[in-house]
């Protein structure tokens, strides 16, 4: 049994597309029809095959889990980066919004930020001891 | 830095532009309801939602008609107006255009199916992998 498929909820997903790869960063990996829809999934640059699906939150039940999390300030999703600093200063400059700036948390430190479609994403570094 | 106050004001203005009954409201009603400017209140929507207010309400609204065309037995006039345009003639060209058909033609293709409109995760996924799929016929041509 492995990991290898993770996913999160998005309002558009041309819209998530757009942002997970031209801003964030990610690559396309899979993008198959599935009547308005798309299966539509992404991979990171730096190597991993686990993929990330950005599924339509078009189901009722999907948005008001999603809107939840948001207006809680909790991340539905969490990325590890190298530096968080330097993660925070690269997607500040495109103008993404964060809702925590770097900070350190026990072994780590993370940042938050809206991505656009709905959702808060964590990233983080693991602190070398 | 978004604000936790400011985060909760956007999402409060969000609901607002949702909500079918209050179509009425301009955009500077809704950055009035939640005590921002016009312009904060546009420039930091965009960056939180990655969309103008009016971009997002406009998307909404045609997501709902498209809910109400399906599941229901209004006429697409009675639609237009209820999900808040004011035209038949410029919600029909807008939906056309986003959709891809017209607001009939749409009705008629998904005859009630419902569930195609608010797909899941395994749907989505036993839909592009099926052998049938456009996907599974490329790989296989």
């Amino acid at each position: 049994m492995r990991i290898k498929l993770s996913g999160i909820y998005v309002d558009d997903q041309q819209k998530a597309l757009d942002f997970y790869t031209e801003v964030l960063g990610f690559k396309k990996s899979q993008d198959i029809p599935v009547g308005e829809f798309r299966w539509l999934s992404l991979v990171s640059p730096e190597g991993g095959d686990t993929e990330l699906s950005l599924e339509p939150n078009a189901n009722p039940i999907a948005k008001t889990y999603q809107d939840a999390l948001f207006e809680q300030g909790i991340p539905i999703n969490a990325f590890e980066v190298d530096d968080v600093d330097a993660e925070f200063a690269r997607l500040s400059e495109q103008g993404v919004a964060f809702t925590t700036e770097p900070m350190k948390a026990g072994e780590v430190k993370l940042a938050v930020f809206a991505d656009t479609c709905g959702n808060l994403i964590q990233i983080y570094q693991r602190q070398v001891a | 830095m978004l604000t936790k106050d400011r985060l909760s004001r956007l999402c409060r203005a969000r609901d607002l532009l949702r909500d079918l009954d209050h179509a009425e409201l301009s955009i500077a009603d809704v950055a009035q309801a939640i005590a921002l400017s016009r312009f904060h209140f546009i420039r930091q929507f965009k960056a939180v939602f990655g969309e103008t207010p009016a971009q997002f309400r406009t998307r909404e609204r045609l997501e709902a008609a498209k809910r109400l065309l399906v599941e229901g037995n209004e006429t697409v006039t009675d639609i237009c107006m209820t999900v808040g345009f004011t035209s038949l003639g410029s919600f029909s060209a807008l939906f056309a255009e986003r959709v891809g058909q017209a607001p009939t033609a749409y009705r008629k293709e998904l005859d009630g199916d419902f569930a195609s409109l608010q797909p899941h995760c395994l749907m989505l996924l036993r839909e592009a992998w099926s052998a049938d799929s456009q996907f599974s016929r490329s790989q296989k041509a």
